[in-house]
C-alpha cells in the first residue's frame, strides 16, 4: 500500500498521537485486569488498531453518532467516553456508562453519541443507517459513522442496510477494519472478494481505500467523506486495510511483550509510525513523545483507580430497566 | 361519537391521528405509499412515509436507530411471519438497548404484524406466533380481537416508549365494530372482561374471543353462565383480572389459536396454576391448534384450529359434565 | 439469469370477509396506478400468441398443427381440473402426520 503523504498539522498530530497512546494503555491495562479478574467475561481488545479509531473519531462532533462491533473500547474513548466510566463499566459498576448492565460489548455513551458496541456481528449497521436517516430527516449535519470488520461484510444484513442507505442518500459512513481475518479464519475462507470496497460498488457507493495503521491516512480519507456527508452526500465506504497483532495476548502477557518487541510490529504499529513521522515533520521530539506516554499512563491508572472505586450497582436494578416508564 | 369502521380501518385511522398529533411519527414498510395519491404520503410526505425494499432486518434495524434519536416509527410488516428473518433486530436489539444502556436510550417502535390468516394461506402465512415473543423481556405485545381496541391499543402501542408487537389477526381484517372518533386509547396491559359469568372463565386470545363468546351463547341454553375474557395485551399480561375471575368462578378453559407450547394459553395456565391454585376445581383445560404447521387443504385446516364446539367440549369437560360417548 | 418480463396476471387475490368468495382482482396497473395503456400494451406482448405465430410464420409448425397443440394443452388442463375436482378431502387427522420425519 503506498503511503498517503499528506498535510498533517503539528496540533492534529499531537492531537492522534495522545489518543493512540490512551486507547493503547487502556486495553494493555484491560488485558491485565482480565487476567485478574477484575474485568469479568468476554472482552475484545483492540491493540494494533488505534489508528482507525483516533483517526475517525478524532474528526467527529458530539452529536455525531457513532456505533461499533464487540471491540469497541477504542471507538467509545475516541469518540469522548470517559476512560473512567468506561473502566467501571468493564469492571460492572454502578459508575460504568451503563451501570453496569452492558459491559464490554454494550458500551453505549449517549452524551458523547456512542450508540454503541455490539454482541452480535453488523447487527448494528441497520441501527446505525437509522440514526443516519434521523439526521438526514433533522436537517443539520449530522452524520452516523459504523464501524466494523471485514468478517461482517458477508451478512446479509450488511448488504440490506447499505442498499437502503445507497437508495435514500443518508448520512452514514461506513468504516471497515479489514484486518484479513475473521476471528480466527482468513478471508479467503469467507468469501472470493478480496476487498471490502468492491462489496459495495454495485450501490453507488463512495468508497476508498487507506492504510489503516497511517492515522494521518485515515484521517485524511475520513475528512473528505465526512465534509462530503455533511453537505447532503451519503453513504460512503472507508475500507482501512490493518494487522491485528496475532497471540493471545489476552491470556499470555509474556507472549505478548515478545510480539511487541519483534521488529515486524515495530515497522506496522500505527503508534510508531506516526511518532515515527512526528520526528521527521518535527513535531515530536523524544521529550514530548515520552511525555505523552508517561500522560497515557496516568490517566488510564486514574480511570483504574476511579473505577475499583465505584461500587457495584444494587440488585434491585435488575427489574427497574426491562421497560421505559 | 363512535360509528362502524373495519378492523383494518381502525388501525390506520390510529396510525393517521397519531402522525397528526406527532410529527415524530413515521411509518414505513414494503408496498405502503406506492402512488402518489396514497392518503398516508398526501398527508405527511415522503419524509416520514416511506416505501421500503423486501428487507425485513434493515427496516427493523432502522426504525430501532430511528428510535434513539427520538422518532417514534411504525413498522408495516403484514405478516408476522416476515419477522422471523429480522429475528435478531425484534429481540436481541429493539427491547434490550434500554436496559443494556442503563436506561440511556429509548426505542419506542411499534412492529404491525398481520397474524393467523387461516383460511388457505398455508403454512408459512398462518401462524399465531406470539407466544414466541411474549417472553423477550422489554417487548411488549398487542392483540386486539375488536375494532375499536384495534385503534385504541395502535394508539397506545405508538405512545409507549417500549417496542411493541402489534398482532392483528388477518380474519377480523374486515369485520365491522363500533369505533370511537378523534383520540381513543386503550392501555396496555389491561384485559377486558367481555362477558360475565359465575360458571367457569374462558380466556380468549385475538380472533378466538368470537368463538368464546358464541361458545358462551351454546353453553347458556344449557344453563351454563360463562365469563369470557379477552387479555388484548399478552405482555405485560394482566394476571390480575385472569386470577380475580378464577377466583369466582373456580375453572379456567383458555383459548388459543397458537400450538400448544408455542402458546399465549400455556403461559397463562401457569401463572393461574401458580397463582391462583387455591381457587381451582377442576384441572385447567387449553384449547389450542394442534402440534402442526397450518395445512393448505380446508378440512385438514379445520381439524387443527380451535372452534366452537371444541370450546364448549372443554367447558363441560371442567364442569364434569362431558356427554358420556354413545 | 435475469429475464425481462411483465406479469399479466394481477398479484394474487384479495382479502375478503369469510363467506365471500375470493376473486382476483384487476391487475394493479389499471387498479392502482392508473396505467391501463400500460396494461394493454403488454397484453400485446403476450408471448404465447407471439411464439406461435413466429413458428408458424417460419414453417416450423402449419396453422393446423398449432391449433392442435393449444386444443391438447386445454384438454390435458381440463382433466387435470378435473383429476382434481374428483380427488377426495384429506381426512382432518392428516394434517398431523407430516409434522416430524
Amino acid at each position: 500500500m503506498p503511503d498517503r503523504v499528506g498535510e498533517l498539522a503539528a496540533g492534529d498530530g499531537l492531537a492522534l498521537l495522545r489518543m493512540m497512546w490512551q486507547i493503547r494503555v487502556f486495553e494493555e491495562r484491560v488485558g491485565e485486569l482480565t487476567r485478574a479478574d477484575e474485568v469479568h467475561g468476554l472482552v475484545h481488545l483492540s491493540i494494533g488498531q488505534e489508528a482507525v479509531a483516533a483517526g475517525v473519531c478524532g474528526l467527529l462532533l458530539d452529536d455525531d453518532v457513532a456505533y461499533s462491533g464487540h471491540r469497541a473500547h477504542g471507538h467509545a474513548i475516541a469518540k469522548g467516553a470517559p476512560p473512567g466510566r468506561v473502566m467501571a463499566e468493564l469492571m460492572g459498576r454502578e459508575d460504568g456508562l451503563c451501570r453496569g448492565l452492558g459491559g464490554s460489548m454494550h458500551l453505549v455513551d449517549v452524551a458523547h453519541g456512542f450508540y454503541g458496541a455490539t454482541g452480535v456481528v453488523g447487527g448494528n449497521v441497520p441501527l446505525a443507517l437509522g440514526s443516519a436517516l434521523a439526521g438526514r430527516l433533522r436537517g443539520g449535519v449530522q452524520v452516523a459513522v459504523v464501524f466494523f470488520g471485514d468478517g461482517a461484510v458477508q451478512g446479509g444484513i450488511f448488504v440490506e442496510s447499505v442498499n437502503l442507505a445507497a437508495l435514500w442518500g443518508v448520512p452514514l459512513i461506513l468504516v471497515c477494519e479489514n484486518n484479513g481475518f475473521a476471528e480466527f479464519t482468513p478471508r479467503s475462507a469467507h468469501t472470493n472478494v478480496e476487498r471490502v470496497s468492491d462489496v459495495v460498488a454495485p450501490y453507488g457507493v463512495e468508497r476508498d481505500t487507506v492504510d489503516g495503521n497511517d492515522a494521518a491516512a485515515v484521517r485524511e480519507a475520513f475528512a473528505a467523506f465526512l465534509a462530503a456527508a455533511r453537505a447532503g452526500g451519503g453513504p460512503m465506504l472507508l475500507e482501512c486495510l490493518t494487522h491485528r497483532l496475532r497471540g493471545h495476548y489476552e491470556g499470555d502477557p509474556d507472549h505478548y511483550r515478545a510480539l511487541v518487541a519483534a521488529d515486524e510490529w515495530q515497522e506496522l504499529d500505527p503508534i510508531r509510525r506516526l511518532e515515527r513521522r512526528g520526528g521527521a515533520d518535527g513535531w515530536l521530539d523524544d521529550a514530548a513523545r515520552a511525555e505523552i506516554e508517561e500522560d497515557a499512563r496516568t490517566a488510564i491508572d486514574e480511570a483504574v483507580a476511579f473505577a475499583r472505586a465505584s461500587p457495584f450497582p444494587p440488585a434491585a436494578l435488575v427489574t427497574g430497566l426491562v421497560y421505559a416508564a | 361519537m363512535a360509528r362502524e369502521l373495519p378492523y383494518i380501518a381502525a388501525i390506520g385511522e390510529a396510525i393517521s391521528e397519531e402522525m397528526a398529533r406527532d410529527d415524530k411519527v413515521l411509518y414505513f414498510g414494503q408496498n405502503i405509499a406506492t402512488t402518489e395519491n396514497d392518503p398516508f404520503l398526501q398527508a405527511f410526505g415522503a419524509d416520514r412515509v416511506r416505501v421500503t425494499p423486501i428487507s425485513e432486518t434493515a427496516e427493523i434495524g432502522m426504525a430501532v436507530g430511528a428510535a434513539f434519536a427520538g422518532y417514534r416509527p411504525v413498522v408495516e410488516l403484514y405478516m408476522a411471519e416476515f419477522m422471523l428473518v429480522a429475528m435478531d433486530q425484534v429481540v436481541n436489539e429493539a427491547p434490550r438497548f434500554h436496559y443494556m444502556t442503563g436506561g440511556q436510550v429509548k426505542v419506542p417502535i411499534v412492529l404491525k404484524a398481520g397474524y393467523g390468516f387461516t383460511a388457505g394461506w398455508s403454512g408459512q402465512h398462518t401462524g399465531s406466533i406470539y407466544g414466541m415473543f411474549m417472553g423477550v423481556p422489554g417487548l411488549k405485545v398487542a392483540v386486539p380481537a375488536t375494532a375499536a381496541d384495534a385503534k385504541g391499543l395502535m394508539t397506545a402501542s405508538i405512545r409507549d416508549d417500549n417496542p411493541v408487537v402489534f398482532f392483528h389477526h388477518y380474519l377480523l381484517t374486515l369485520e365491522h365494530g363500533e369505533v370511537p372518533e378523534g383520540e381513543y386509547v386503550v392501555p396496555l396491559g389491561e384485559a377486558a372482561v367481555r362477558r360475565e359469568g359465575t360458571d367457569v372463565t374462558i380466556v380468549a386470545i385475538g380472533w378466538l374471543v368470537d368463538k368464546a363468546l358464541a361458545a358462551a351463547e351454546q353453553l347458556a341454553e344449557d344453563g351454563v353462565s360463562a365469563e369470557v375474557i379477552d387479555p388484548r395485551t399478552l405482555a405485560p399480561l394482566d394476571t390480575a383480572t385472569i386470577l380475580s375471575s378464577v377466583d369466582k368462578t373456580g375453572r379456567l378453559v383458555v383459548v388459543d389459536q397458537s400450538t400448544r407450547h408455542g402458546s399465549a394459553a400455556a403461559v397463562i395456565a401457569a401463572e393461574v396454576a401458580s397463582e391462583g391454585f387455591g381457587s381451582l376445581k377442576a384441572p385447567i383445560a387449553l384449547v389450542t391448534a394442534l402440534d402442526a404447521t397450518i395445512p393448505y387443504s380446508q378440512p385438514m385446516e379445520e381439524y387443527l384450529l380451535p372452534d366452537e364446539g371444541k370450546i364448549v367440549a372443554a367447558v363441560q369437560q371442567v364442569l364434569g359434565t362431558s356427554p358420556v360417548p354413545a | 439469469m435475469e429475464s425481462l418480463v411483465y406479469r399479466l396476471s394481477a398479484h394474487g387475490n384479495i382479502i375478503a370477509p369469510p363467506g365471500v368468495p375470493l376473486h382476483f382482482p384487476e391487475h394493479e396497473a389499471i387498479e392502482v396506478f392508473g396505467a391501463p395503456e400500460e396494461y394493454e400494451a403488454a397484453k400485446r406482448g403476450d408471448p404465447v400468441p407471439r411464439f406461435r405465430a413466429k413458428l408458424v410464420t417460419d414453417g416450423t409448425l402449419s396453422a393446423e398443427e398449432a391449433d392442435e397443440l393449444a386444443a391438447a394443452a386445454r384438454e390435458e388442463m381440463q382433466a387435470a381440473v378435473e383429476f382434481g375436482i374428483d380427488s377426495p378431502f384429506p381426512a382432518g387427522d392428516e394434517a398431523t402426520r407430516y409434522v416430524y420425519a
